[in-house]
C-alpha cells in the first residue's frame, strides 16, 4: 500500500488539495462545501467563482447521492464517492467518480453528449425546457443537474468510463471553472 | 389557515408563509438532499392558501444566496402556481440578488420571462 503521505503529496502534484473517498452523505457535502468556502475566500477568489465552484461541487456531489441503479442491482448500503477539487495556472477543477451500473451507461452517455453540442444559449433554453412541467421523475432532476453542470462550468464537462466487474463501471466526470 | 414556517438550516431555507398578512418568504441556501420530499408540504400549503384567497396582494420574498438545480425547479413550480393565481389577485414576487453573482441575476430575468400575470422585481441587495 502507498504510504498515506505519499498519496497525499501525489495529489498536491495534481492541484488536489481537498481529496474525498469513501461513503458520501449530504452531511459530508455540507462540510465540504463549507471548508471549500472557506479555502477561497482566504485565497481571494472573486465571488462569482466561488459560488461557480461550490455550485458544481453540489451539483455533482448530489448526483451521485440521488443516482439510483437501474433494475436488478442490490441497493448498496453506502454510496462510495470520490471527490477531489484541485485548481492549476488559471482554473479551478472538480472530479467526481462514482460506481454505476452498466445498464445505465447508454442513457448518461446520451445526455451528456447531447449537452456537449449545446452552445450557451442552447443550454439556457433547454434548461428551462426542464424546469417547466410540475415535479415529476428523478431522471429529469438528473438532467436538469447535468445541464446546470454544463452551464457552470467554464470548459466542456469532460467525462469517461472505467469498467469495474461484468456488471458495474466507474464513471468520472471533471468541470472547470476559470479563475 | 395557519401559518407556514420552516426555520433554516445549512442548507435549507427559512421558508415563511403566512396567510393573514398574504406575505410569503424563501431565503437562504437551497441544496436539500431529497428536494420534492422537503418542498412538498410547503408547496401544499400554498396550492391550498391560494385556493381560498381571491382579490388579494400577495407578496413573495425571494433572497436566496444559493440553491441548487433541483430547486431552481421547485421554484418554478411554485412561481407556476403562483400565475395562475395571478388572475384572481395582485401577485407579486420580489427576487433579490447579489450584484457580484450574474448567474443570480440570469435566474431571475429567466423566472420573469416564464411568467404572465406576476409582477416580478429584480432587486439589487
Amino acid at each position: 500500500m502507498t504510504h498515506p503521505f505519499e498519496y497525499a503529496r501525489s495529489l498536491s502534484k495534481e492541484g488536489v488539495f481537498i481529496n474525498f473517498y469513501g461513503p458520501i452523505s449530504q452531511s459530508v457535502l455540507v462540510e465540504l462545501g463549507s471548508i471549500l468556502k472557506q479555502k477561497l475566500y482566504i485565497e481571494n477568489a472573486s465571488h462569482r467563482t466561488t459560488y461557480r465552484v461550490f455550485s458544481l461541487l453540489v451539483e455533482q456531489a448530489q448526483n451521485i447521492l440521488s443516482y439510483i441503479p437501474s433494475s436488478n442491482s442490490q441497493p448498496a448500503p453506502f454510496k462510495n464517492a470520490i471527490i477531489s477539487i484541485g485548481n492549476d495556472k488559471n482554473s479551478y477543477f472538480i472530479i467526481t467518480s462514482n460506481k454505476v451500473n452498466n445498464k445505465d451507461i447508454p442513457f448518461i452517455q446520451s445526455k451528456l453528449q447531447r449537452i456537449e453540442t449545446l452552445s450557451n444559449e442552447e443550454l439556457k433554453n433547454y434548461h428551462r425546457h426542464l424546469r417547466k412541467g410540475m415535479m415529476t421523475e428523478s431522471k429529469t432532476f438528473n438532467e436538469l443537474c447535468l445541464v446546470e453542470m454544463a452551464k457552470k462550468s467554464t470548459s466542456p464537462l469532460e467525462f469517461f468510463f472505467k469498467k469495474a466487474d461484468a456488471d458495474h463501471s466507474f464513471f468520472f466526470l471533471k468541470s472547470t471553472v476559470e479563475n | 389557515m395557519e401559518n407556514y414556517l420552516l426555520e433554516a438550516t445549512k442548507y435549507t431555507p427559512l421558508i415563511s408563509f403566512s396567510a393573514s398578512q398574504n406575505q410569503l418568504e424563501i431565503s437562504g441556501e437551497s441544496y436539500p438532499e431529497n428536494t420534492i420530499k422537503f418542498f412538498l408540504p410547503c408547496f401544499n400549503w400554498l396550492k391550498e392558501y391560494l385556493d381560498l384567497v381571491e382579490g388579494e396582494t400577495i407578496r413573495l420574498k425571494m433572497d436566496l444566496s444559493y440553491f441548487n438545480s433541483s430547486s431552481s425547479k421547485v421554484f418554478m413550480d411554485i412561481f407556476d402556481l403562483l400565475d395562475a393565481a395571478g388572475k384572481e389577485n395582485e401577485i407579486i414576487i420580489n427576487w433579490y440578488y447579489d450584484p457580484e453573482d450574474e448567474d443570480s441575476l440570469e435566474y431571475g430575468e429567466d423566472f420573469k420571462e416564464d411568467l404572465k400575470t406576476v409582477m416580478f422585481n429584480l432587486i439589487e441587495k
